[in-house]
């Protein structure tokens, strides 16, 4: 179908050697090569890039998911003072635009030294992991009854063990597409990871634009890095495919 | 007699102060994400006062309001907005449209509609960056897919990208290939849960297809369209990696959205106090707009309750 072809072209151009993926009209029986994520893998650091963004991804989503969920928790199951407001201002992180953010941020992690590292990449990830964690999985622990956890606290159990046994196993499916879905926003972002790393802590995003170089475009290594860099998001879309909505709008719609 | 004491103990149990307290859970999350968002926004504000420009580190003078006023009659930024707006608009329009077509042709069941279903996420998972340079490459005017195809059916074949008035509805169309989908899964699902009763009793009564669409289902699916309207607008506003791949804001300035302007200022003219007031002049926008238009949808949530 029309929106497969991009994505099937990139894949299939991946393989063709660069004399076939030049010329016109498209050749579509061809010898396949390996050639080009050879070249990939050898000419540039890319082993090291994959890194960065799987080191990236995994820690910012994992210190979202830490601090987000006991949140999410708490605001599904306390009346919380002013709990409206503070809702409204998670939700107020996803309306921003990142550029709004990202000049203080730059100019905070050049005074301190700290351009140029995935920590500071992790961190800032955190400005919309974070919330995005805290919204989704309060909307997951809502269909939770809390019923359930007050009968674990007759039977015994103090909240945070109610907490720990009893809602957290049930919402397994919850905290999985979550988790993915922060890992995907991670992996796939762009502008911060452009202002804020150099060389060191270059994610993929940033490592495929250096296939557009002035001698003009290798268009089978770009397809091939970028075949590498989707080969974990089309695993990942199989796996969520029933949450994903429910993620991308924020709980709006189930 | 023992029922009292089952009651007796479950309130001992319930009065009693839980070990955690709901602050406990809450507040590690509440301190990070406070001191993550403010402390950027108020440093925003702070450098938008003053006229800090970092090729010229030390003549940073403060300068109150002068940068904003500056934006607001600066003829450039207004072109960014008007091409902004362009962007964000009719993509967004497109996608629904498309999305609502789409969604209304599959509301059926058929074999492997699990399949096109799994399918058809992938554009909206795969990252921008990936998107762009791929869509690039098929808007090559001489090698590209798009030209090609477009030989075979007869259509004028152009340099897409490298064209003033093309430019941009090129970059909406690659935006329309990724985020159809979504509103087509969400249209989809929405058509899904909807009562066959109505439709039943409309065909009897010897309403056309197309009346029952418009009495029948459009109403129902006006809130969840103003709920994509919204959120397609609000990431729309937000893009910059499809514009930094594919256009780079060129040719001219013509593909110029706002919030690319805000980092051509930032970080390639480097005037850091210009660009957070272009930056909060944004935000204030975006922010309007999705108050403007999520208020609707609040009220409509209220009033259906």
């Amino acid at each position: 179908m029309y929106f497969l072809f991009p994505i099937i072209w990139t894949i299939i151009t991946s393989l063709k050697n660069e004399v076939d993926a030049f010329s016109m009209p498209p050749k579509f029986f061809f010898k396949p090569t390996f050639e080009n994520y050879r070249t990939v893998f050898t000419k540039y650091p890319f082993v090291k890039y994959i890194y960065n963004s799987v080191v990236v991804g995994i820690s910012s989503t994992l210190i979202s998911m830490m601090f987000g969920v006991p949140a999410a928790y708490a605001f599904s199951r306390f009346k919380i003072k002013k709990g409206d407001d503070l809702a409204f201002f998670i939700l107020s992180t996803r309306i921003a635009p990142p550029t709004l953010v990202i000049l203080p941020f730059f100019l905070l992690f050049s005074q301190i030294n700290l351009l140029d590292t995935k920590f500071a990449l992790t961190i800032v990830y955190l400005t919309f992991n974070l919330s995005f964690v805290v919204w989704i999985m309060k909307q997951f622990f809502d269909e939770i009854p809390k019923e359930l956890d007050e009968a674990a606290m007759v039977d015994g159990c103090s909240r945070f063990q109610s907490f720990w046994k009893i809602v957290l196993p049930l919402s397994k499916s919850g905290l999985s597409a979550t988790a993915i879905l922060c890992l995907i926003t991670s992996w796939n972002e762009f502008l911060f990871a452009l202002v804020l790393t150099g060389n060191n802590a270059k994610t993929l995003p940033i490592a495929i634009t250096s296939f557009i170089q002035f001698t003009g475009t290798r268009w089978g290594e770009l397809c091939a890095a970028a075949t590498v860099m989707i080969i974990p998001l089309i695993i990942f879309g199989f796996i969520i495919q029933r949450r994903l909505v429910s993620g991308m709008t924020f709980g709006a719609i189930k | 007699m023992i029922q009292k004491k089952d009651d007796s103990l479950t309130k001992t149990r319930l009065n009693r102060r839980p070990e955690f307290g709901p602050i406990w859970y809450i507040m590690p999350a509440i301190i990070v994400l406070v001191v993550i968002n403010f402390y950027p926004l108020i440093r925003a504000i702070n450098l938008s006062l003053y006229n800090y420009n970092l090729l010229k580190p030390n003549r940073i003078d403060f300068i109150g309001i002068k940068n904003f006023v500056e934006v607001i009659f600066n003829p450039i930024a207004w072109g960014a907005l008007k091409t902004t707006a362009i962007f964000t608009f009719g993509g967004t329009i497109i996608e629904i449209i498309f999305g609502l077509l789409l969604a209304l042709l599959f509301n059926r069941e058929f074999w492997g509609k699990g399949l096109v279903r799994s399918l058809i996420i992938l554009p909206m998972i795969l990252s921008p960056v990936a998107v762009g340079l791929v869509w690039r490459i098929f808007y090559d005017a001489d090698a590209g897919m798009v030209n090609y195809f477009f030989s075979l059916i007869g259509l004028p074949v152009r340099a897409w990208l490298g064209n003033i008035t093309t430019a941009l509805p090129a970059l909406i169309a690659t935006d329309v290939w990724q985020w159809t989908s979504f509103c087509f899964l969400v249209l989809l699902a929405a058509l899904e849960g909807m009562p066959i009763e109505p439709y039943e009793a409309a065909k009897i009564d010897g309403a056309s297809v197309f009346q029952s669409f418009k009495f029948i289902t459009f109403p129902l699916i006006k809130p969840i369209l103003v709920i994509i309207f919204a959120l397609r607008m609000i990431d729309s506003i937000k893009m910059f990696d499809l514009v930094f791949i594919m256009t780079n804001g060129g040719p001219g300035r013509a593909t110029e959205t706002m919030n690319f302007l805000i980092y051509q200022t930032g970080f390639r003219f480097f005037h850091i106090g210009k660009a957070s007031s272009q930056a909060i002049i944004l935000t204030i926008i975006v922010t309007v707009v999705s108050l403007l238009l999520l208020r609707k949808f609040i009220r409509m949530r209220g009033a259906e309750s």
